[in-house]
């Protein structure tokens, strides 16, 4: 029945495309039916197959369901839309019209063909950024009525950090008390070291109140969330884990859930798995432990570390949300001694929490596209205008049969729309492929994009661009916006013709059209000084950031992360054995300056934040008059990184348990408090993490000042800051220190130390991890990646647009130069000399490149100011970039002129005189 | 649930259902491809045949079902179609129409058709 069974199978290349691409849901029968006719038909050819398969790719591809869902929207709302078109074009579409546009296309294969591609580039592009645009900002979040999740922040009245993370006490009581919100939960860093099983891994975590899952509508896809009893202090240990975890080191077995796995040196039940789709707001995980707010942090209102996720009660606003959370701040206010003063709350909706820092620099690459866009329909337009010509006749012998300039226009305009909608179907489907390779570019490089406001955004691994409703519509009004954009100009010009001219061969009308394409050309050009414009701007900002004094040496410093469990290490006295046997033993090798651990190496974390009490120095009602960031080391970290002494002295071997507690402040902590007579911070007794009457053994004095240090940018300020010497105890666990940076004397190649480093660790404590190994150097590099990233993309735009604006130039010249052939001829028969014929000629180029450059310019004035978030130092107006674009601008044009101007000087007198 | 109005059938639609019926229960894609190519002589394309059967399927004039992974597939499923009592009435509906108009005039054709040659 199926023929003779025959071994002919579809050819791989074909399969594969057609894997990749047609929509899943028919795949496998699509697949199938054309594998058995292929199969019991030997006699069917290679072009059936094509045929066949560009068949099934137009109606059956990814995404082509939505098309066609999205067109019968269309068709619902067709009277609307049709009586929404213009006159002009309503009447021209007709099946007729359609027909014979079809023909007129086909009939110039050519330009058909180089129109398609630069449109279907433009429109592919632009569709690209916009699947991403849509990804990170539009699309819905992955949770259970994304609408109505928030972020909940704290924020002290009049200081500068607009949002700052909860304090474990001030969370419960919102928790408890709030009227407006269904759940609210907390998120802190819950990182932990997993061993026992293979080698010792640092896995990514985060520690949740039992409701976490529950406010965001997410359920595990194995075992149970938390619950409640998981959120006793003293409990047993429980554990949720991530899909990818899961296979990775535990081959998917389902019997995980129940099993006891060592994390952070203390046996822990794993009570359930979450799905692979799972995205954790806020940064990747592999495991989730439940929060346990034991006394300690209880007691702790003055340290803010806890990001929030809260779900508003249905038909609750934020604004309404955050009356009654504040209501609540000002009620403890009240009511207890140890709560800080002019605290408020800010509630910001998740999906701006998330992806609000995407926002200018996915607007910046989204206008780039748009412009690139643009200059796509000014060069269609152009390749018409210059086909023009040729159809004259056409135009003229139907307007002579009496088609109205109307009729005319409407007959063009269906060929362009008709180019435009090829050009947008091949557009979409090589969107489908890039997309795919966006989602495997995606998790390394979209966290570049998020830039300063980074904490707490979407990671890389979150976004997944998919081609949904809204970018098929988006490509869709862009192919018809693209259509009427090229197709307008010539449409308009050839339609206008009198078929007396063109009879009498008169060359008026070429003069109209040559005038079009000259103002088409300073479009484009314009266009391009836009975009240089742009990257000399980057440039300048790049280059800038390079030259900033980071307030510490970079170079020649390896580091190295390793995170002590408070298990395996639970005093200080224990940490600090550790921490002591690592630097003694970095320090004998060879080469080594000096080493030293800290809480966080710079540009790596901003620094836990919390107010600073300073003795003797109340501010009235302020307990705590500054914020500050905290950072504890051992006594020679700040010398390996060079981080110069302005007054007083560092820590040195002497201070240690036994001795006063001592504290460095950076000089901006010292000049908020105390001006221009800073140096006054030596001898203060300032505290962090503390009250002055519960916990009076916390105070610390300044011992020394020392040079500010750009913690979390190069170009944000420096924040205020205290140091603390690890030996001397910490206020809590997380302030451990947990990096070591080891300086060396400049001889030997920095990453040659590694192994001896991992080597080192391991022979302190076998069971301990070691990651991030990499050169401080990389860590500031890294710091401007997303400004060189812009300055590569905007860069190659601008280079594309120019040279693409320049060849409209150069073939608009030859245009020009053939055009008065026989005037320029007939004037070096007349004995003007070459020179003389430049100057005529050149005057046209030099007037196209100046209306370029005038527009061009002004519209760069505006653009500038518009990414003025991504400049550094950099004023919108720079005088060296707007001085040095338009001469490296203008010797381009006029490079690219020389040879048509040349063919100019070369005609020959003769032939005019000939009459040719 | 209220059925959808349904218009009068298309050509192709016409030609599908009748190969679709010809060819139950073993009516899936590339069988009703074949059926049609054979039976009309016209090369048919199977994405037009899908497109064709997923429309009909959405007017709810026949309905499907995903059968065992065939070998000579490449271990792919064929998914089937069966006609549904709307879609019967609905073919039933245009052939009388055909047959209806066609009466008494198929001599009249021959004869045209000769007079051309």
């Amino acid at each position: 029945m199926n023929g003779p069974p025959t071994s002919r199978t579809i050819p791989g290349l074909v399969r594969r495309v057609l894997e990749r691409c047609l929509a899943a849901e028919d795949r496998e029968f699509l697949l199938g039916d054309l594998e058995e006719t292929w199969a019991s038909r030997p006699a069917a050819s290679t072009g059936w197959l094509l045929r066949q398969t560009l068949g099934l790719l137009l109606t059956h591809a990814r995404g082509v369901d939505h098309l066609r869902q999205l067109a019968r929207r269309l068709n619902d709302h067709r009277a609307e839309l049709v009586s929404a078109i213009p006159k002009e074009l309503s009447m021209s579409l007709t099946a007729v019209d359609i027909r014979h546009a079809v023909r007129a296309v086909a009939s110039r294969p050519a330009l058909t063909l180089s129109l398609i591609a630069t449109l279907g580039g433009g429109i592919a592009l632009a569709t690209v950024m916009f699947s991403v645009l849509n990804a990170v900002l539009l699309a819905p979040l992955p949770y259970g009525e994304p609408a109505r999740l928030v972020s909940v922040w704290e924020h002290h009245v009049g200081r500068r950090d607009a949002r700052e993370e909860f304090s474990p006490p001030n969370y419960l009581d919102l928790r408890e008390r709030n009227r407006t919100l269904e759940g609210i939960a907390a998120i802190g860093d819950g990182s932990v070291n997993l061993t026992g099983i293979g080698a010792a891994e640092r896995l990514q975590g985060q520690t949740v109140t039992w409701n976490y899952l529950q406010v965001l509508g997410i359920t595990p896809v194995l075992g149970r969330g938390f619950e409640p009893v998981d959120e006793q202090v003293g409990g047993a240990p429980t554990a949720l884990i991530s899909a990818r975890l899961w296979a990775r080191r535990f081959e998917r077995d389902p019997s995980i859930v129940g099993r006891s796995i060592r994390l952070d040196d203390r046996a822990t039940t794993v009570i359930g798995v979450m799905g692979a789709d799972f995205v954790p707001p806020g940064g990747e995980a592999d495991v989730w432990l439940p929060m346990r707010f034991d006394a300690a942090a209880r007691g702790n209102r003055s340290g803010h570390f806890l990001n929030t996720v809260a779900r508003l009660r249905p038909d609750v606003t934020g604004e309404t949300a955050r009356a009654d959370l504040d209501r609540i701040l000002s009620e403890l206010e009240r009511e207890t001694p140890s709560a800080e003063r002019n605290l408020r709350t800010a509630v910001v909706s998740l999906r701006e929490q998330l992806s609000g820092a995407y926002r200018p620099s996915l607007t910046l690459l989204f206008g780039a596209v748009s412009f690139v866009l643009l200059m796509a329909c000014a060069n269609a337009a152009n390749l018409l205008l210059a086909r023009a010509s040729v159809r004259r006749r056409e135009m003229a012998i139907r307007a002579a049969l009496g088609a109205d300039g109307r009729r005319l226009r409407g007959l063009l305009m269906t060929e362009s729309l008709l180019v435009a909608g090829v050009a947008g179907g091949l557009g979409l489907l090589a969107s489908v492929w890039a997309t795919a390779i966006v989602n495997r570019l995606l998790p390394g490089s979209l966290g570049v994009l998020a830039g300063r406001d980074a904490a707490w955004t979407f990671t890389g691994d979150a976004v997944i661009v998919t081609l949904d409703w809204r970018v098929l519509a988006f490509a869709f009004a862009t192919t018809v916006v693209t259509g009427l954009a090229f197709g307008i100009i010539p449409a308009r010009h050839s339609s206008d013709v009198s078929a007396h001219d063109v009879l009498r061969e008169t060359r008026n009308a070429s003069g109209v059209r040559a005038r079009t394409r000259k103002l088409l050309v300073a479009a484009q050009l314009a266009i391009a000084v836009i975009l240089l414009v742009a990257a000399g701007l980057l440039l300048r900002s790049v280059a800038r950031l390079h030259a900033v004094d980071p307030g510490f040496a970079a170079h020649d410093v390896v580091t190295l992360r390793t995170v002590l469990s408070p298990q395996a290490y639970p005093t200080p006295a224990a940490r600090q054995r550790f921490f002591d046997a690592v630097v003694e033993r970095v320090r004998r090798l060879p080469g080594i300056d000096s080493t030293g651990f800290v809480t966080f190496l710079p540009m790596t974390f901003d620094g836990l934040g919390g107010g600073v009490a300073v003795e003797r120095r109340p501010v009235p009602d302020v307990m705590f008059p500054v914020s500050a960031r905290f950072r504890m080391v051992t006594h020679d970290y700040l010398r390996a990184l060079r981080v110069p002494l302005r007054a007083g002295r560092t820590f040195a071997v002497a201070d240690t348990a036994e001795t006063p507690k001592v504290a460095v402040v950076s000089e901006a902590f010292a000049r908020a408090l105390w001006k221009d007579d800073y140096t006054r911070a030596l001898g203060q007794r300032v505290m962090m993490f503390g009250s002055p009457t519960s916990t009076p053994e916390r105070w610390m004095t300044v011992i020394g000042i020392v040079g500010s240090v750009r913690q979390s940018r190069l170009d944000t300020a420096p924040p205020l800051e205290v140091y603390a010497l690890q030996s001397q105890g910490s206020p809590f666990v997380f302030a451990e220190p947990r990096d070591l940076a080891v300086r060396l004397s400049g001889t030997i190649d920095p990453l040659s130390l590694a192994p001896t480093l991992r080597a080192i660790v391991r022979d302190v404590d076998p069971e301990q991890p070691v990651t991030d190994l990499r050169l401080l150097s990389d860590i500031v590099h890294h710091g401007t990646a997303d400004r060189r990233a812009y300055l590569w993309i905007i860069g190659t735009f601008a280079v594309l647009t120019l040279a693409l604006g320049v060849f409209g130039l150069a073939s608009v010249m030859s245009y020009v130069i053939s055009a008065r052939h026989q005037e320029l001829s007939l004037r070096m028969a007349l004995g003007a000399h070459p020179r003389q014929i430049v100057a005529l000629v050149g005057k046209e180029c030099a007037t196209m490149v100046a209306v370029g450059l005038a527009i061009g310019m002004a519209g760069a004035l505006v653009a500038a100011r518009a990414m003025r978030a991504w400049l550094f130092e950099t004023a919108p107006a720079d005088p060296l970039t707007m001085a040095l674009v338009p001469v490296a601008f203008a010797i381009c044009c006029f490079v690219s002129c020389a040879v048509p101007l040349r063919r100019a000087t070369k005609l020959d007198p003769a032939a005019a005189l000939r009459g040719d | 649930m209220t059925r959808p109005a349904v218009g009068p059938l298309g050509e192709f639609e016409q030609i599908t259902l009748l190969a679709l019926l010809r060819l139950e229960p073993e009516a899936y894609g590339a069988s009703i491809q074949r059926e049609i190519e054979a039976r009309t002589g016209r090369a048919v394309l199977l994405g037009a045949v899908y497109t064709t059967l997923d429309r009909l399927e959405r007017k709810n004039l026949i309905s499907s079902w995903v059968g065992d992974p065939t070998p000579e597939r490449g271990g792919r499923r064929k998914k089937f179609y069966r006609l549904e009592p709307a879609g019967a009435e609905a073919v039933a509906a245009a052939l009388r129409v055909v047959r209806q108009l066609a009466t008494g005039v198929e001599r009249r054709l021959t004869s045209r058709i000769g007079e051309s040659r």
